[in-house]
């Protein structure tokens, strides 16, 4: 029995032992923080959430922001991301409104974060957060197989027109939710009459690009970056992007946008930082300055320009405006297809 | 295997002699089938393409169940289940204690409650010597006291130093 | 083939410098502990020691995440093994065989076989990578929606079809699982199915739950009174971590035909190691001569998935590397962190990058070797994890299953659904009903469902389409041949014409 009991110590006390060991080489400087002198906020460990699984967008953004933060000095303490998936971002809207009034927790959104709310998905909405800044942005863009028929948005737009179940259109996110609703929006702008009868699949695994190349749907409505490296290739062809103007350079800076092709609209998938609600005016200050001083460093600039991200920071006031004329533009997309919840 | 304590379902012993284990899940799943198609059924319309469509398949499952749970009876009914049969089944029951089953289930969502309460470390030395309390023995409550503490200090520290996962934190304390 | 081969020797330049071996070994042990853990699998694991790899540069990270990923999956099947746990969902097929092994007294020849099938699993698929990648990526592209469904159909019938005992059992099973999958939110329509109003359930029950639910928990409570009253032993005496002449000779041809097909069901975007680990299953007992063995400790059972695991986590780089869509989550959360370090995977990978790119391929090569090197000495010490009583063991087990399932999305929530599900395998486990074509269809469930609506919403509701590809067609075929062909064989005529054959 003695020595069945040392037996198992030993080997628990092995087992933590290198757990420990590795744990201390790879991360050899994690403990809470050194209180800067002069700033007396944040003094402690803060939270940051990605409210998705990791690998996404959400998730890259904060992870960036961390990391150019630390890089920069910008900020001291440690940024740990937690990842709250669910409910398309709902369950780390919930997570929020739970901690309201806390100083320490920093999330990411973009225009799900109207749409779950618009379409009845979740109470909560961008009411239930403290909007910090918007950092970001990225374009849609709508691609085809090489081979295809189609040669510019509106050859797709006749076809609709004329049959609307002749053009299958894929994405990645959900029905009625950024993918989807970005071609509708183009759609309408586009003289279509009932954009509700077009037909949108949703490839949530992300496998939109093997289906449209492998001929599976005729376009696909994504963000530019889950396109490019077969764009490149010369396998996917890029109809159109919904920026205002031309963006990037080599490649991407040749896709023509809507507008130049005559269809009057535009779509942005903007990212921003969020607090929690009734957030202390000390920490809405200080993140709201740490952020604008953020987007205008080299290290963030560089970051954009890796991911493709537009740099369009937009601080306080103004970014509150933005969402409320972002909400009703959704409010009236999401009507017209019926994904509206009253 | 051990005899058979304190079955939770074994119906034998309320006196229905001839209805055994089979015909018992057959019964419990074309009900559990009837059920679930019928939500099927009744789930909201949807407001683009077919309003049919979110119902479609759950209500194809929802038959499926059915369809296998009256087979079962079906094929159980047909056997001649001999009181011999039905001895067999019951010595080969497993070797639960329907107590301990629900006392574990008691304690884990107690655990549950507590987990962000009062931090990963407290609620699992909590959780952990309540299991130990019963399966080890009282007697041994120095082993399981050091048991409990040196695996969820562990734990905790694996996942916030090198998976960099904060677990909930002891309040005030933040640890 | 020369520039293969002179682009391959330039890979294993970078692979074996020093600080690279370092990298892909430190990657590797990282690895194997975060896939030991319950409900941590390789895309965790990549995803936390992302932030490490930052400071690396390119090949540093890409070496070290791909030493991760191999481990995870090396490290996943310890524990279906040892404890009945799996670390993910392709290693549940581990447990229906590693368990009985672990129980007979044969866990040092389980958990060596496990890492020579994973050996050779991966080797043979990382020399199909670099010859057949483009191909088998072109491949890939014919499965649609339809073919995605009628694959999945054909895994899940397959596995219920196979159950051990009642057939209709499993089917019923497969049903029930199916059920499960449908709760959350329909991402076709935005209607939420059977959520009663929760926003957690929104986004459904996660498979990786209701496995460790059913497995880990189900085994406590299903051996309960055994443990307290002493009657589970513990092992003390402990033999080389090896197996014998007569293991070889029975496994080798196993793994063998388990990998290609491991490979090809990992290049497909979305299928993953649970379908290809479990197929594998199906296919090696479907094809022995006494199937009536595996569950209780048949070694063919445990070599076949291992070996097909394996080969479609290297499978599952194809995607990535050569179109630039992740295959799984794991590649998903790789090709993010190639995107930050300004590396655009794809097509032009190869052309932009060929020292990454050739690099990465010889490190798997390098990672492998270096896995099943440092796995047997590791196994050597894990395997004394059984020398733990028992009366301890399980209590321990129970706290890695409850610190595994919150790490699955940091929600409590998930403990309740959790102890739901272990009630309920502990129900399935008394009215035998096996459990592993419900867990399947927990995991394809909701995919299989989206791509058969899909498929109808491509075809303008015509069911044709299930017919439309050749493809398709032979995977209908097969489907129809594996849930008839059980019904056949227990056919007394048919048994006896073959007896009379056979003579």
């Amino acid at each position: 029995m003695l020595f069945k009991k040392a037996m198992t110590t030993m080997v628990a006390g092995t087992v933590i032992a290198a757990m420990l060991l590795t744990g201390c080489t790879s991360k050899p400087t994690a403990t809470n923080g050194n209180a800067d002198a002069e700033v007396k906020y944040p003094v402690k460990a803060l939270e940051f959430i990605a409210p998705a699984g990791a690998g996404g967008g959400w998730d890259t953004t904060i992870r960036t922001v961390a990391k150019t933060l630390k890089d920069t000095k910008l900020v001291s303490v440690p940024m740990p991301v937690t990842n709250k998936p669910g409910g398309g971002g709902g369950i780390a809207l919930a997570y929020l409104e739970e901690k309201k009034g806390s100083d320490d927790i920093i999330t990411v959104y973009s225009p799900p974060l109207l749409l779950i709310n618009l379409n009845g998905s979740t109470p909560l909405g961008y009411k239930n957060t403290t909007p910090l800044a918007r950092l970001i942005a990225d374009y849609a863009c709508f691609v085809v197989a090489k081979d295809s028929p189609y040669k510019t948005i509106n050859d797709v737009m006749d076809a609709i027109k004329k049959d609307p179940k002749s053009v299958k259109v894929g994405g990645t996110s959900a029905a009625g939710s950024m993918d989807h609703l970005q071609f509708l929006k183009i759609a309408k702008a586009a003289g279509v009459a009932d954009v509700k009868e077009v037909d949108y699949i949703s490839f949530q695994d992300g496998s939109g690009p093997a289906q449209v190349l492998g001929g599976h749907v005729d376009l696909l409505s994504t963000g530019i970056a889950d396109a490019k490296a077969l764009m490149e290739s010369g396998d996917l062809r890029a109809l159109a992007i919904t920026a205002d103007k031309r963006i990037g350079e080599g490649m991407i800076a040749e896709i023509p946008t809507c507008i130049e092709q005559g269809i009057d609209a535009t779509f942005i998938n903007w990212r921003g930082l969020f607090g929690t609600a009734d957030m202390p005016e000390y920490a809405v200050k200080y993140w709201q300055e740490t952020l604008k001083k953020m987007s205008e460093t080299e290290e963030w600039k560089a970051a954009c320009k890796t991911n493709g991200w537009d740099n369009i920071y937009l601080g306080g006031e103004d970014f509150v405006k933005f969402l409320e004329q972002e909400n009703e533009n959704n409010k009236v997309l999401l009507e017209e297809i019926g994904m509206l919840k009253k | 295997m051990g005899p058979d304590y304190g079955d939770i379902d074994t119906p034998y012993k309320c006196g229905v002699n001839q209805v055994n284990m089979n015909q018992w899940t057959g019964l419990i799943s074309t009900a559990f089938g009837i059920v679930y198609a019928i939500m099927s059924y009744t789930l909201p319309d949807a407001s683009i393409g077919n309003p049919m469509e979110p119902k479609i398949f759950p209500l194809m499952l929802g038959i499926g169940v059915t369809i296998c749970g009256i087979l079962l009876i079906i094929n159980e009914s047909k056997k001649k289940s001999t009181a011999q049969e039905i001895k067999k089944e019951r010595g080969k029951g497993l070797s639960h204690d329907s107590k301990l089953i629900i006392y574990t289930c008691v304690v884990a969502f107690i655990y549950a409650l507590l987990f962000e309460r009062i931090g990963y470390v407290l609620s699992t030395i909590i959780f952990m010597n309540a299991m130990l309390f019963v399966l080890n023995g009282k007697q041994k409550w120095k082993t399981n006291l050091i048991v409990s503490m040196t695996f969820s200090i562990t734990i905790y520290l694996v996942f916030l130093k090198l998976l960099a996962i904060p677990l909930p934190m002891i309040p005030f304390l933040q640890i | 083939m020369e520039v293969i081969l002179h682009n391959l020797l330039l890979g294993f330049q970078t692979a074996f410098e020093p600080i690279n071996l370092f990298w892909v070994t430190l990657g590797g042990i990282l690895g194997t502990i975060i896939g030991m853990l319950p409900g941590l699998g390789p895309a965790t694991g990549v995803a936390v020691l992302l932030p490490m790899t930052y400071a690396m540069g390119p090949t540093g990270a890409l070496i070290t995440m791909c030493g991760v990923y191999y481990g995870a999956m090396f490290g996943g099947s310890r524990s279906s093994i040892l404890i009945n746990t799996p670390g993910d969902g392709a290693a549940i097929a581990a447990t229906f065989d590693g368990y009985p092994m672990a129980m007979n007294g044969r866990a040092e020849a389980a958990l060596a076989i496990s890492a020579i099938a994973s050996f050779i699993g991966g080797m043979i698929s990382v020399i199909f990578m670099i010859f057949l990648a483009t191909p088998v990526a072109r491949f890939a592209l014919k499965f649609g929606p339809a073919e995605y469904f009628l694959l999945m159909l054909m895994a899940i019938a397959m596995t219920s079809s196979m159950s051990k005992g009642n057939v209709i059992k499993g089917f019923l099973s497969m049903f029930l699982g199916l059920a499960v999958a449908m709760v959350g939110l329909d991402p076709q329509s935005g209607v939420n199915r059977f959520t009663f109003g929760s926003l957690e359930l929104q986004s459904g029950i996660d498979f990786l739950t209701v496995i460790i639910a059913i497995y880990a928990l189900g085994e406590v409570f299903k051996c309960f009174k055994d443990i307290r009253e002493g009657k589970k032993k513990m092992q003390t005496k402990f033999g080389k971590i090896w197996i014998t002449k007569e293991d070889w000779k029975r496994t080798w041809k196993p793994i063998l035909r388990s990998t290609p097909l491991g490979f090809i069901i990992g290049a497909l975007p979305g299928a993953g190691g649970t379908m290809a680990s479990l197929m594998a299953y199906n296919n090696e007992k479907q094809l022995s001569k006494n199937p009536e063995e595996f569950g209780k400790g048949e070694i063919i059972g445990l070599a076949a998935p291992e070996a097909a695991n394996n080969a479609s986590s290297v499978g599952a780089l194809i995607p990535m590397l050569s179109l630039g869509i992740p295959g799984s989550g794991t590649t998903a959360v790789m090709m993010g962190a190639l995107l930050m370090l300004g590396l655009q995977p794809g097509p032009m990978l190869f052309q932009n990058h060929p020292d990454i790119a050739w690099g990465l391929i010889a490190s798997m090569v390098v990672g492998n070797i270096i896995l099943a090197i440092i796995n047997i000495p590791m196994a050597g010490a894990l395997v004394r994890v059984l020398a733990i009583p028992p009366k301890i063991l399980y209590p321990i087990i129970l706290g890695l299953a409850f610190i595994g399932t919150y790490a699955i999305s940091n929600s409590v929530i998930d403990f309740y659904i959790m102890i739901v599900f272990g009630v309920v395998g502990f129900f399935m486990e008394k009215a035998k009903i096996p459990s592993a074509p419900f867990i399947l269809a927990i995991i394809v469930g909701n995919m299989m469902e989206i791509s058969f609506r899909q498929a109808l919403l491509i075809s303008d509701g015509s069911w044709g389409i299930f017919v439309g590809s050749p493809i398709a067609a032979i995977l209908l075929a097969l489907t129809v041949a594996s849930v008839v062909l059980p019904f056949i064989k227990g056919h007394k005529f048919f048994n006896r014409k073959k007896a009379t054959i056979a003579k």
